[in-house]
């Protein structure tokens, strides 16, 4: 007999195996994997290389080159297969359905800022190249992100990588001699607190990878570009993924940047100098293939401060997409964009006629 | 001696800056060479930076007395950027620049002035959170 509470339970029982639960999962396990075929490579290659320095002789290593060629074939087969998931996993992410097609058939119809090269000439210091944005396909100028968030991705698995491997020629050194009668404590000793780090800076990559590819592509379109103080500007925003987001923010701000010298370091300082929130909205699932999508508009101030960029010194305008998750790490998109100084009186404006998309 | 032509000394992108100048030098010393410039300069925390806009340099062989002590003009379009700023951590200044070598010195005078109308990080409306 059907009742609320049988139903309560089926509908959350049928909730927990949705599509898109399921792709959420098959994501994480997807990421997990990737890092621990990395993981297991480099150790059975970093281990592998270690024991035949330190055991064979030039007779030995000859007379058996095949069995010692197999082991590290198989772990650099192993690091190739988790780097290739981790790059596949990072392009989802990085471009949507859409642009990952025009990628692959038309490379030639990419770039539209010819002309904006053209007329940044009377702008020196407006950033140029930094932030060119590409066509869109709801509005004409489609912004990318920054790329912070790979880079953070890429020292975090280099770190890793490094303590593994430390660690891997300490054990294995210990052990060799330790076959050999011989008790090696230092490598011993050195070991345990490398191994502490090897431990934490794998959980740090596998946190930062989980946390750029659990959330898919953010997409940010304007309709206008570079954009002026004091004129208002439509904005689309489109958020793929496989999780529900408990809250999603949209801001607007403004960044100071100054590099100094202090003794030896070189130092840079950033400071938030405007920040407006354009959007917030709580408790928005996200599925693959129905992106969450919405249009609203921004102004950047009347009078505010251009883009500006010199050797030492930046300001630096951009739209921060902020995502709360549940159990996960926060997530954030940093779009930069440019802003121009508001043309004088009697000068043409810095219009981009670009054409809209059929 | 630095004169602009706006006693105010504020000027908006694509204005024509005409600016005058004037050297007066002890009888025994004699320029060997003379800067006129315009240039922008960032403050605040960061290293400073420096943009030219305009740059003029005339030799010992273009100088004598008589010249040096005439009044000299310099004139040019302002540029759209950058503008003048006041931020948190990072400033923008114009100023016309002179400089005049004599041997081993040299003599810099400065004289500021506001390019366009950009507000004061502190006068932005305040954060919408």
């Amino acid at each position: 007999m059907k009742n609320r509470w049988t139903s309560t339970w089926y509908f959350a029982g049928r909730k927990a195996l949705s599509r898109s639960t399921r792709g959420w999962w098959s994501g994480v396990i997807e990421a997990t994997i990737a890092a621990v075929l990395i993981l297991l490579g480099v150790i059975l290659l970093v281990a592998t290389v270690t024991a035949n320095v330190l055991q064979s002789t030039p007779t030995e290593f000859y007379s058996k080159l095949l069995y010692f060629a197999l082991q590290p074939l198989l772990a650099v087969s192993m690091i190739g297969i988790g780097t290739f998931l981790v790059i596949n996993a990072l392009w989802k992410v990085g471009a949507s359905a859409e642009r990952r097609s025009v990628i692959v058939s038309k490379a030639s119809q990419l770039e539209v800022l010819t002309e904006i090269h053209r007329r940044r000439g009377d702008l020196p210091t407006v950033p140029a190249k930094s932030s060119i944005p590409l066509k869109g396909t709801r509005l004409p100028y489609r912004i990318l992100a920054s790329r912070r968030g790979v880079w953070g991705l890429l020292t975090a698995g280099v770190l890793c990588l490094i303590f593994v491997s430390i660690v891997a020629v300490l054990v294995v050194t210990a052990y060799v001699k330790w076959q050999m009668g011989r008790t090696d404590w230092i490598a011993g000793m050195l070991a345990i607190p490398i191994l502490l780090a090897a431990v934490w800076s794998f959980y740090r990559f596998l946190r930062q990878l989980l946390k750029t590819t659990s959330v898919g592509p953010t997409v940010i379109e304007l309709a206008r570009y570079p954009i002026v103080p004091g004129v208002s500007n439509e904005i689309f925003l489109s958020q793929s993924g496989r999780l529900r987001l408990k809250l999603m923010d949209v801001r607007l701000v403004c960044v100071e940047e100054a590099t100094f010298n202090q003794g030896t370091n070189t130092l840079t300082e950033r400071r938030e100098v405007y920040a407006q929130r354009l959007f917030r909205k709580r408790g928005i699932m996200l599925r693959a293939k129905e992106p969450f999508e919405s249009s609203f508009e921004f102004t950047i101030p009347a009078g505010a401060m251009h883009s500006f960029q010199s050797s030492s010194n930046r300001i630096t305008w951009q739209i921060e997409v902020h995502g709360q998750i549940d159990g996960f790490p926060n997530v954030a998109r940093i779009f930069e964009i440019v802003v121009i100084p508001a043309a004088a009186e009697g000068q043409p404006t810095l219009r981009l006629a670009i054409p809209q998309p059929a | 001696m630095i004169r602009l032509d706006k006693s105010e000394h504020s000027f908006l992108p694509g204005d024509v800056l005409v600016c005058e100048y004037e050297i007066r030098l002890p009888a025994e010393m004699l320029a060997d060479a003379v800067e006129s410039s315009v240039i922008w300069t960032t403050g605040g925390k960061g290293e400073e930076d420096i943009g030219v806009h305009f740059f003029e340099r005339r030799s010992k062989s273009t100088l004598d007395a008589d010249q040096l002590r005439r009044t000299h003009r310099i004139s040019t379009v302002l540029p759209r950027s950058p503008l003048s700023y006041v931020g948190v951590i990072v400033q923008i200044r114009w100023s016309v620049r002179l400089r005049v070598f004599v041997g081993n010195q040299q003599f810099t005078d400065d004289l500021h002035f506001q390019l366009g109308n950009a507000i004061a990080a502190s006068d932005l409306s305040p954060c919408d959170e």
